[in-house]
């Protein structure tokens, strides 16, 4: 287990700088994730953690050890693959055994911890078979236990679950989480997908454009949103964005307006009127029907989704343009061509300026 | 009329292009088969027979009787008696239009004949002879040495060496590397006689003329065994290379443990093109290997039919000899050969 | 999970030794010994610097054996003398050159100053422009038949790609037999004509038979190339061109040879390349070249001058090698610009 310390951490490939400058705290036996969309650098990252890819400025230490100049194998790190990475040509006992022996460890302890690494993964049926007679969810499962075998300080997990059917990856989800409670070591996992991110991490590191956007608990992250990128990026399905405007303040209070939302009094102070704004409204955080009944929104509905415990509704608010979704806890009685009265909860109002995406507040 | 040109599948019926069709693979197949199976034939021919015309098709020789009393055998005829009826005798001797027999049930008589009413035997016997006797008499068995040295020890290092450097090219980005695949890619197609002259003084000066190892070095680093693998290896997912450093395996085990398996398939095409190449070179070894103790098959098979004495019998059986390990090759590893030249247009 | 404070359940027990086990250990006590050297160079040049160590071997014999000859082939074009090592040979500049060129008129060998080389110019041109075209037919059409064949596919073009695999000497010898005096051949001949011939011994016979055991010898490694490139042609066009009515001469004259002619062009100039450098099968076939110099070909010529004759006239052989291997560049590079525009 170990604690790692990243600063200014920089990737270029010769004038092309695909990571800028990162500075992040990683605690022991934490479980971080690393999430972005494709080309955010969160893979390069957490290849540059393995040593795969050298560190052109910057540093990494493990316990406050600078590691930058470490092999992969020095760092006492373990991966697992997106593809998984198996060895094709021999049996899951030697892909488990293969770093073992080239650490030269005694066959009684190799043996041990197959054995070890085979049990806890239930594993023991397929030792003797080949990658390819195995199924995807063993395969993966076989990657795990190889990064097992090492007893690593730091699990680096890149995109474990993407080649995973969807049943698949939620009970994998599951096991990667019960794995880290039981062997508490620091993991690292990177994923495009905020949901792998929100279920599994303590901590989550939101990346984009080769910076972080923002370091938080899942929960922080879904409620108090640093900025627009991650308002867009947390959530399923994604908030929804107005643009709007600060038409004017009164005391410790101030009136956004947009076309979708008419005008809103919120309690936000020192905002200048004329300020362009964006407005972010979860789904989840309108109060619907009954519920909303003489609200002067309305919600002209376009399709519903109902899943039979929840309702999606996709429509235009106020007529305007931009496409809105509601959730609905429980089933709504609600057609195409509808018009929903619909109210955005109190204290979940998302303030962003607009030039800058930086948040204003949560009101 | 020469619609056969075109294709078409699955008609019901034979047209005329089916029969020119047909007609062309068994004249082919005739045209490639009867030159190599007359000779194999002929190869089996006492040297009598070999130089006899008209020739025969089957290897034959005189029949002959061991008989009791006497210290050589004797050479069968069959006799026809006034009777009517036919026997196998051995012949004594014979004297203008008598011959003088025996017949192998009663040794101790001897018959006067007729020689109008015996007719030689022979028998379908193949001359062993004439491939032993290369071996044991003449030099043979050191040019056969020779060769399977040159052959064996070329195609493992060609192995070796090669998978080495595609191993480097294919799987890391280094100053220099394109610059060395562009190289060795641009001498692909330069012919061995280009550089003949210049090559050889490489070799001289070396202090490897004459020398099988003067052979064997300046034929392994192949460009094109190095492009074949490297293709291949280009294949294998960079992952597993990873995978592999993160499981602490230096670059060597890398190499041995993961790459070289995994290019099993890519590594028998190149082997069995290297056993083939190595054993058929010819220019290169007339230029470099000059006393006989070091020729190899081929140089010694040209030498010995070189001769004034154009031992044919010798010859073919040597010939055979050539032709046989490539033979055996092409019969168990003939889908790996074709397929290996389709997909990479080696030779 | 009292006992162990990193988390881990408890080891397991270790299984029993197999004969595989076995085995396996004394394979990885093999490859550690290879390991070794190549392990503590890793250590002290770093693993990015390994790249060179795996290609080292390979450069170095390469560079030996056929870089450094490349350059040394030029230097030797223009030296003199009988020595070998180049550093002791005089320079005589473009009189190796001069000579080889000097001719009353360039359409009669006989009234050039090397009359030997010019005939094995004038050899080599109709032995190309023979063998070119009769390997290109051949495979095409064997090509064209093995495509239609639904069974028996793979044995035929087996059968026909044998002969590829044979050496030289082995070719050359086979056919030799069957041309000889009391050859096969001639058991024919002489039923039909009533006399036997010594076909080897007869300009126009040897000619002909040096063209015909080439194409024997070479045209099934055509055939596998055009036919992969005949099964490259999708199904459908065909299918599409049956539904239209096509006639089968115009599908294979509108579809089949234009789809197939950037494949062919290719075959054909990698065949003229070939042939320039013919050797090996003709010259054991014709007993250096013969009758007289009816078959005496470019590398003939080349090789006898540097290397078969008592006063070894390198110079003049690197000269000639430098003349064909332009020839050859031109043609590498006309199959290069071919193969580029083939891709597109």
């Amino acid at each position: 287990m170990a604690s790692i310390r990243m600063e200014g951490l920089t990737k270029a490939y010769g004038n092309l700088e695909v990571i800028h400058g990162i500075d992040l705290d990683i605690e022991e036996g934490e479980f971080v994730a690393l999430v972005g969309p494709s080309g955010c650098g969160k893979s390069t990252m957490l290849r540059m953690i393995a040593g795969l890819e050298t560190i052109s400025r910057g540093e990494i230490a493990f316990d406050g050890e600078v590691v930058n100049a470490m092999s992969p194998s020095e760092r006492g790190i373990s991966m697992v693959f997106q593809s998984y990475a198996l060895y094709p040509h021999l049996s899951v006992r030697k892909n488990l055994s293969f770093g073992l022996e080239n650490l030269r460890m005694k066959r009684a302890e190799i043996d041990a911890r197959v054995a070890e690494a085979a049990r806890m993964l239930e594993l023991d049926a397929y030792l003797d078979r080949k990658p390819k007679a195995l199924s995807g969810g063993q395969r993966q499962r076989v990657a795990i236990g190889r990064a097992i075998v090492r007893h690593p300080k730091v699990f680096l997990f890149d995109e474990p679950l993407s080649n995973l059917d969807a049943k698949l990856r939620v009970q994998t989800r599951g096991e990667i989480t019960r794995l880290h409670r039981q062997l508490g070591t620091t993991m690292i996992y990177v994923t495009h997908d905020q949901v792998e991110a929100m279920t599994m991490a303590a901590k989550i590191v939101v990346l984009n454009g080769g910076k972080v956007e923002q370091v938080g608990r899942p929960l922080d992250l879904f409620e108090r949103p640093a900025n627009l990128f991650v308002a867009g990026f947390i959530g399923s399905p994604r908030m929804n964005l107005y643009d709007g405007r600060i038409t004017g303040t009164e005391g410790g209070a101030a009136r956004v307006a947009s076309p979708e939302t008419g005008e809103l009094l919120v309690p936000l102070g020192g905002v200048a009127a004329g300020r362009d704004v964006k407005i972010g409204l979860r789904p989840s955080h309108f109060a619907v029907g009954a519920e909303a009944a003489g609200s002067p929104l309305l919600l002209e509905v376009d399709q519903v989704e109902s899943l039979g415990h929840e309702t999606y509704l996709h429509g235009r608010l106020n007529g305007a343009e931009t496409t809105t979704i509601v959730h609905v806890q429980n089933h709504l009685d609600a057609a195409p061509g509808d018009r929903v009265p619909v109210r955005p909860r109190d204290g979940h109002i998302h303030l962003f300026d607009a030039q800058s995406g930086l948040s204003l507040g949560r009101v | 009329m020469l619609g056969f040109l075109t294709r078409t599948r699955g008609k019901s019926r034979m047209d005329v292009t089916d029969i020119l069709a047909w007609a062309w693979l068994i004249l082919g197949t005739l045209v490639i088969a009867i030159p190599i199976g007359w000779a194999f034939l002929s190869s089996f021919k006492p040297e009598a027979e070999i130089n006899s015309f008209p020739p025969t098709l089957l290897p034959r020789a005189a029949q002959e009787l061991v008989i009791e009393g006497y210290d050589d055998p004797l050479p069968a005829y069959a006799w026809t008696d006034e009777q009517g009826q036919t026997r196998t005798v051995g012949l004594v001797r014979r004297i203008g239009l008598k011959a003088t027999v025996v017949d192998p049930e009663s040794p101790g008589e001897r018959l006067s004949v007729d020689a109008g009413s015996i007719v030689k035997q022979t028998a379908i016997r193949p001359a062993w002879s004439n491939y032993t006797e290369p071996l044991e008499r003449f030099a043979f068995l050191t040019y056969l040495k020779n060769s399977v040295f040159v052959t064996t020890v070329a195609t493992i290092l060609t192995l070796v060496l090669n998978s080495m450097a595609a191993f480097a090219l294919s799987k890391y980005r280094f100053r220099g590397s394109t610059t060395i695949f562009v190289l060795m890619l641009s001498t692909l197609m330069l012919p061995l006689s280009v550089i003949m002259v210049p090559a050889f003084m490489v070799v001289v000066g070396l202090n490897l003329a004459d020398n099988l190892w003067g052979v064997i070095f300046s034929t392994v680093a192949t460009p094109t065994g190095v492009f074949l693998l490297r293709q291949y290896m280009l294949t294998i997912p960079d992952d597993l290379i990873e995978a592999a450093r993160v499981d602490a395996a230096s670059e060597f085990r890398i190499y041995w443990r993961i790459i070289l398996p995994l290019s099993a398939p890519a590594l028998a095409v190149l082997a069995i093109f290297s056993v083939i190449w190595r054993w058929n070179d010819f220019l290169w070894p007339l230029i470099v290997l000059s006393s006989p103790e070091n020729y190899t098959l081929q140089l010694g098979l040209n030498a010995f039919q070189g001769q004034f004495t154009v031992q044919w019998h010798y010859i073919l059986s040597m010939t055979v000899v050539a032709l046989l390990p490539v033979t055996l090759i092409f019969l168990f590893l003939q889908r790996y050969i074709t397929e290996g030249v389709a997909s990479s247009g080696v030779k | 999970m009292t006992a162990f404070d990193d988390g881990y359940p408890p080891p397991g027990r270790a299984r029993p030794m197999s004969a595989a086990d076995r085995r396996d250990r004394v394979l990885e006590a093999g490859m550690r010994l290879l390991e070794w050297p190549f392990a503590q160079l890793q250590r002290l040049i770093g693993l990015r610097r390994m790249p060179w160590v795996f290609v080292l071997p390979n450069m170095a014999l390469f560079t030996i054996f056929v870089f450094v000859p490349v350059l040394l082939a030029i230097g030797y074009a223009f030296t003199g003398g009988t020595e070998l090592l180049l550093w002791n040979r005089p320079f005589v500049g473009l009189e190796n050159f001069s000579r080889l060129l000097s001719c009353g008129s360039y359409l009669d060998p006989a009234s050039c100053e090397l009359d030997l080389f010019w005939t094995a110019v004038f050899n080599t041109a109709w032995y190309t422009a023979f063998n070119a075209t009769g390997t290109l037919v051949v495979a095409l059409v064997t090509a064209l038949v093995l495509n239609r064949l639904t069974r028996g596919k793979a044995f035929f073009r087996a059968i026909f790609f044998y002969p590829v695999l044979l050496s030289p000497v082995v070719v050359a010898l086979v056919w030799k037999w069957f041309l000889a005096r009391n050859g096969l051949l001639n058991a024919v001949f002489a039923d039909l004509m009533g006399q036997r011939t010594i076909f080897l011994l007869e300009v126009l016979w040897s000619r002909f038979w040096v063209v015909y055991v080439s194409i024997w010898f070479h045209m099934g490694f055509y055939t596998l190339i055009i036919l992969a490139g005949l099964q490259a042609i999708p199904r459908d066009i065909y299918e599409a061109a049956l539904i239209d009515g096509t006639s089968r001469w115009r599908q294979f004259w509108r579809l089949t040879l234009p789809l197939l002619m950037p494949n062919l062009l290719v075959v054909l100039v990698l065949l003229l390349i070939r042939s320039v450098q013919v050797f090996d099968e003709a010259w054991v076939l014709t007993d250096g070249g013969g009758p007289g110099t009816s078959n005496t070909f470019l590398v003939q010529f080349i090789y006898e001058t540097a290397f078969a004759t008592d006063v070894r006239l390198y110079g003049l052989a690197s000269a000639a090698s430098v003349l064909m291997g332009l020839a050859l560049l031109v043609l590498t590079l006309v199959q290069l610009w071919l193969g580029k525009k083939a891709e597109n």
